[in-house]
């Protein structure tokens, strides 16, 4: 089977430019995890910066970031003057599978707080609060 | 740097349209000037473009000075502009007003042309005087952007436009920065900004009052709300990385461009009882650059 | 520099209709003059009775002088300030060429399309003379239009520099009419209301006419008045300049 870009609802890399998230972040994020639901596979050419900026309608200047970032990650190895191509790495695989226990781990997480009688912004609330106080820890600690 | 300014001012009589005007927008970027109406943003761009003197200052776009007529010919064949007044001539059609255009410019991209207009459906034989303004504005667009330009210059492009045709504007204005073209538009559009801009610059009252890269808006300005047991402790608060600050009773409501950890910490230390921290959108942003009588 | 073919285009485009109606209206008038130039001739109730070549200098220095006059004003109004009014002024002046190019270009071709039109005379008064049993060397025409001119084309500076300042049409229109009026008239109501201030004496329309160097028995041209042209035309000159600076000064 022979997996790329376009067999992918491109709806599936839509990002949301109103969340506190950088945009880049997020292209990253959902890259990753195209990668990890072997929804993109090891070889596979990645959208051109050019292509997948007009169909997100984002600046081409976030998608060169998150491909470079991408790229010093390892994800995925920028090929000068031919594209990006989806690195392989048997940890991917794993990877795969770490994904699906976290989502398991958060379901079971925020049916809790429901049962305790949160709402959903709440919820939402709490886990913002945290993460941005955890990354700006990450950041100090590098 | 495509367009460079230093100290730009332009002064009616007692009052400045544009005062001390620093702006720097770097080749290949998306920038977007955001401002209230009267702000000063298309006296900005008139400068820019030698439609407007500056009574003082200087500025450069692709390193050509603006006050001069001569450099300012070589700045305008290289960039394509869309005015506030979309009006063109009324006594040509469509198609003729794109061959008087394309003419003009050596480097003219004829299937750019040919797909935008198709994308914007307009009539070739209509009178532009006949031309609805979201009409006018399309053409307007195709005209900009088909001219092969490095730079475009757009002030408000999508006022007038249906959102259906918003949206195909911000495609093209992409599709251009893929190719390499600076954008330099300003708007009111909050969202548009949010999508496609990679700075954005505010000005409020003739001044430039906020500049950013986008992402780091989204990266490291936060806000947050502090409680305090007594009175907020506003002044001592009022430290390195604080944009805004402003006290509500017992809570102290802060905009921070950085530095979370250790405000926080000082907050703490001066008795702060509850932190709640938020990214902060590019609305709220606008809205406290341009309030008065902030601290 | 000024040679693009955009920058001649659009001054066409943008005076065609003054030219065409001012080429109308002078076809008219002189024709009519001419055809009708038998009763006109009458008019003038005279032993020995009007020479025909009389008749035209006469024609040359009342109603073609007017027409003439007030076409050339027509022509010289528009521009970039009365785009700046339409809206339009943005989108020309972002086009790469200076405001100095579309300035000279729009000069130019008023010249010429005053040329034209001084021209008409020189064509028409000779055909139509034969329709009516005359002849007029077209030679001669052409001595009293290149007066015309030659001493006239200040009129269309004049209406150019009012509309470097004023951006509305019909202000500019009635200042530039009013301003040509005066010229007409100012020195001879000068000259005859305040005499203790000693204007000299100067009559606008005798001089386009060329009143001075005209021959009363055959109505002809013997000469021009060269020091009046080059005033005239320093004039013009001085206008013409005026009028580059306060564009190029101007905020749009």
């Amino acid at each position: 089977m022979y997996h790329n870009y376009e067999t992918v609802d491109p709806a599936f890399f839509k990002v949301d430019p109103a969340s506190g998230v950088p945009i880049y972040l997020q292209l990253m994020e959902r890259f990753r995890h195209a990668v990890e639901s072997c929804l993109l596979a090891p070889g596979d050419q990645l959208p051109a910066i050019r292509t997948l900026a007009q169909q997100l309608v984002i600046s081409p200047n976030t998608v060169v970031k998150a491909y470079t970032e991408l790229d010093q990650e390892g994800v995925i190895e920028l090929r000068h003057g031919v594209g990006a191509f989806v690195l392989d790495g048997e940890r991917h695989r794993d990877r795969g599978k770490e994904i699906r226990i976290a989502k398991n781990l958060v379901r079971a997480f925020v049916e809790k707080l429901r049962k305790q009688g949160f709402a959903t912004d709440e919820i939402r609330r709490f886990v913002e609060a945290e993460l941005n106080l955890t990354a700006e820890e990450v950041r100090r600690g590098h | 740097m495509v367009i460079e300014t230093d100290r730009l001012s332009k002064q009616y009589r007692v009052t400045f349209a544009v005062r001390d005007l620093d702006l720097a927008v770097a080749e290949g970027s998306i920038s977007a000037f955001l401002g209230p109406n009267g702000s000063g943003k298309t006296t900005t761009i008139k400068m820019l473009l030698g439609l407007t003197h500056p009574t003082s200052g200087a500025g450069l776009v692709f390193g050509q000075p603006i006050c001069d007529d001569a450099a300012s010919v070589k700045i305008r064949q290289r960039t394509g502009y869309v005015g506030e007044d979309k009006r063109l001539y009324g006594y040509l059609t469509v198609g003729e007003t794109l061959s008087f255009v394309r003419s003009v410019y050596p480097a003219w991209d004829r299937d750019r042309e040919q797909a935008l207009l198709r994308r914007f459906d307009l009539p070739l034989d209509q009178k532009c005087q006949k031309l609805s303004k979201g009409m006018r504005t399309k053409l307007a667009l195709v005209l900009a952007l088909s001219r092969g330009a490095e730079l475009l210059i757009l002030d408000e492009p999508s006022e007038g436009l249906d959102p259906g045709a918003a949206e195909q504007l911000l495609e093209a204005v992409v599709q251009a920065a893929a190719d390499g073209t600076s954008v330099f538009f300003s708007t009111h559009q909050i969202a548009e900004v949010e999508r496609v801009a990679d700075h954005v610059f505010i000005m409020n009252r003739g001044r430039l009052v906020f500049r950013s890269p986008m992402e780091e808006i989204r990266e490291n300005y936060r806000r947050i709300h502090f409680a305090f047991p007594g009175r907020s402790p506003t002044e001592e608060m009022n430290v390195d990385g604080v944009f805004r600050l402003r006290p509500e009773g017992h809570t102290l409501s802060l905009v921070v461009t950085g530095n979370l950890e250790s405000i926080t910490q000082r907050a703490q230390s001066l008795g702060a009882i509850s932190v709640d921290v938020q990214p902060i959108g590019l609305r709220e942003l606008f809205l406290e650059s341009v309030e008065e009588g902030r601290s | 520099m000024i040679l693009h073919k955009t920058l001649w285009r659009k001054s066409w485009l943008e005076s065609r209709t003054r030219f065409i109606g001012a080429a109308a209206l002078l076809l008219l008038v002189i024709g009519w003059d001419i055809l009708d130039s038998e009763h006109g001739m009458r008019q003038f109730d005279r032993i020995p009775p009007i020479a025909f070549t009389q008749y035209v200098a006469y024609l040359y220095g009342s109603h073609f002088q007017l027409v003439w006059i007030a076409s050339v004003v027509m022509l010289g109004l528009g521009g970039l300030v009365r785009e700046d009014r339409l809206g339009t002024a943005q989108f020309t002046l972002t086009l790469p060429f200076r405001r100095r190019q579309w300035i000279l270009v729009r000069t130019a071709l008023g010249l010429i399309q005053a040329s034209v039109l001084a021209l008409i005379p020189v064509l028409v008064i000779p055909l139509a003379a034969r329709f009516v049993g005359h002849s007029y060397p077209a030679w001669e025409a052409l001595k009293f239009s290149a007066l015309l001119w030659a001493a006239g084309i200040v009129f269309l500076f004049g209406a150019a520099f009012w509309s470097s300042l004023l951006s509305g049409e019909f202000s500019a229109t009635a200042v530039s009419g009013v301003s040509a009026l005066l010229a007409f008239t100012a020195q001879d109501y000068l000259y005859r209301w305040i005499p203790s201030f000693r204007f000299p004496y100067f009559n606008m329309s005798a001089f386009l006419a060329g009143y001075d160097f005209l021959n009363r028995t055959t109505g002809l041209l013997e000469g021009w008045p060269w020091p009046g042209i080059v005033k005239s035309l320093c004039a013009a000159g001085m206008l013409f300049w005026a009028s580059i600076t306060i564009i190029e000064r101007r905020d749009f």
